[in-house]
């Protein structure tokens, strides 16, 4: 900007170009179309969503296909998808697949994406059985404050499966667990839960949630829990492998029996 | 203006009278136009500064990773495809860079008191090259004008305060040739004003429809509704540099196996 120009077109003109500079590789212009692409990849979502709260779900999975080609990194999608794969919803069931998507929205830090990823590591559900990725990706949600996943990381702790045991460890997540109030909605299901990162968790989803009614819950819920012999651990592990069922939302198609972990007939205690 | 006055003018006097109202009108007029544009400019300056440093870097380190990747592809595959595709994307990742940590970027946050709005009105009141008395008046003006935006932008009040003393103008020191001539000069002067008010609207709206205008007004809607949409693009193309990386290295080890 030359402060000796003498004509009135001089006003700083410069400063205005700069600002008005529209080329396609501009900087600013870049991120305005990033955006939409975003904005576009979130209508997506939302008309999935919409499907999926009428139980059209092969119309909620086209949505949500498209949302992720739009915008590849969109969490929320990614994790619907999951879902979808997760109970078969719209798509033959695939619980391999459900934990790639799964995985994709857990490192993104989408605290539902990280539980259940930890649930399928933990009970062989999809994925091989794994105590100490369960207890990586359940300490991640349990560290947003997911209830159920700071119960299930204190019960690796409780007995045995994260090595070497670890009572206080298992204390302190159960304790955490209970100042929660334990809640107990399924996997995912309200929007603002997906968004929300451990927010709205506690509020109940819309979509109907059973809380776990096992005798095992009970019992891991106290603050002080007894040292357990074998035999008993070995009871309270197929009790708490049962629960699993508790998990499946009744609006849920039937799991086919293949790829179920059969109770805890295979488990090794470490 | 008392009435009986007005009854012993002739016609061009009081057309003369009539014409100097509609001129100090226009002149109260145009001062808070000004003001208006130079705000503008500086808000949009402070937010473009912001968003490089904040957003356009990380672009600028994602461009940089797609030219890595595409320089390694060249060099592995040889073809001039590969190779002008790679000199393009290093050229983006230049032109990003160059845009990224340039003069733009390093603007600063723009909050102007009261009393250096004032002020700046009270510039533009006296030194307004619209209201030159001829060229070379114009031109101390139009340089001083300059200097007055800048200083402004700046948030220089000191420096604003040196060109009103700079410039001690007599806004009425016109040489009294007659109501004819002051009729003329007056009407001149209006038809200057007049057309300097509407390159201002046209200079607001340029600005107003530009991209970093139109990401600034999301970006405030979203702050409205307690969203924070700069973060949201950081942690967006953040994700993107990750996955860049990722695939940079994928490709390194898959070509230069230890």
């Amino acid at each position: 900007m030359s402060a000796g120009e003498e004509n009135r077109s001089a006003l700083v003109p410069a400063q205005t170009a700069a600002l008005t500079k529209a080329g396609a590789k501009s900087l600013a212009a870049r991120g305005r179309a990033d955006l939409r692409v975003r904005e576009e990849a979130e209508e997506w979502l939302q008309k999935g969503l919409e499907f999926y709260y009428k139980r059209l779900y092969e119309d909620a999975f086209a949505c949500f296909e498209r949302g992720t080609q739009l915008c590849p990194n969109h969490s929320a999608t990614q994790l619907m998808l999951g879902v979808l794969y997760y109970y078969g919803q719209g798509v033959p069931q695939d619980r391999a697949q459900a934990a790639v998507w799964y995985r994709m929205a857990a490192e993104q830090g989408l605290v539902e994406a990280q539980f259940s990823l930890g649930f399928q590591y933990n009970f062989q559900d999809g994925l091989p059985r794994d105590y100490a990725l369960a207890a990586f990706w359940y300490r991640k949600a349990a560290e947003q404050g997911h209830a159920r996943a700071q119960r299930q990381l204190g019960a690796l702790y409780a007995f045995g499966q994260v090595v070497p045991p670890d009572d206080e460890q298992a204390e302190i997540w159960y304790r955490k667990a209970t100042e929660q109030g334990d809640a107990d909605a399924p996997l995912f299901v309200d929007y603002a839960w997906l968004c929300g990162e451990g927010e709205n968790l506690n509020q109940p989803s819309p979509v109907q949630a059973q809380p776990m009614q096992s005798k095992l819950h009970s019992f891991l819920s106290e603050r002080q829990y007894p040292k357990l012999s074998d035999a008993e651990r070995k009871a309270s592990l197929e009790a708490f492998d049962q629960t699993k069922d508790d998990l499946q939302p009744s609006t849920c198609d039937e799991t086919s029996g293949g790829d179920q972990p059969s109770g805890s007939g295979g488990t090794t205690l470490t | 203006m008392n009435s009986e006055i007005v009854c012993h003018l002739s016609p061009e006097e009081q057309e003369l009278a009539r014409k100097r109202e509609e001129l100090a009108f226009l002149q109260a007029e145009l001062t808070d136009r000004e003001l208006f544009l130079a705000n503008l400019r500086a808000e949009l300056a402070a937010f473009d500064g912001r968003y490089l440093r904040e957003v356009g870097v990380l672009y600028a380190e994602l461009d940089d990773w797609n030219a890595k990747i595409a320089e390694y592809v060249a060099e592995a595959d040889g073809s001039n495809e590969a190779k002008s595709a790679a000199a393009e994307a290093r050229g983006q990742a230049e032109e990003s860079y160059a845009a990224s940590h340039g003069e733009a970027a390093k603007a600063a946050d723009f909050s102007p008191t009261p009393e250096l709005k004032k002020l700046f009105r009270e510039v533009v009141r006296q030194i307004h090259p619209d209201n030159a008395a001829d060229d070379a008046d114009r031109a101390v003006r139009n340089r001083l004008m300059a200097e007055a935006n800048l200083a402004y932008r700046r948030g220089d009040a000191d420096a604003l305060r040196r060109i009103l003393e700079e410039y001690k103008s007599s806004p009425e020191s016109v040489k009294g040739e007659g109501v004819g001539a002051d009729l003329v000069r007056v009407l001149r002067q209006i038809d200057r004003i007049v057309k300097r008010l509407a390159q201002i609207e046209a200079e607001a709206a340029e600005l107003a429809s530009s991209e970093i205008a139109l990401l600034m007004a999301k970006v405030e809607t979203a702050t409205a509704k307690g969203r924070n949409l700069l973060a949201e693009m950081k942690l967006d193309v953040q994700r993107r540099i990750d996955l860049a990386r990722n695939e940079y290295e994928d490709q390194f080890s898959k070509m230069r196996p230890r």
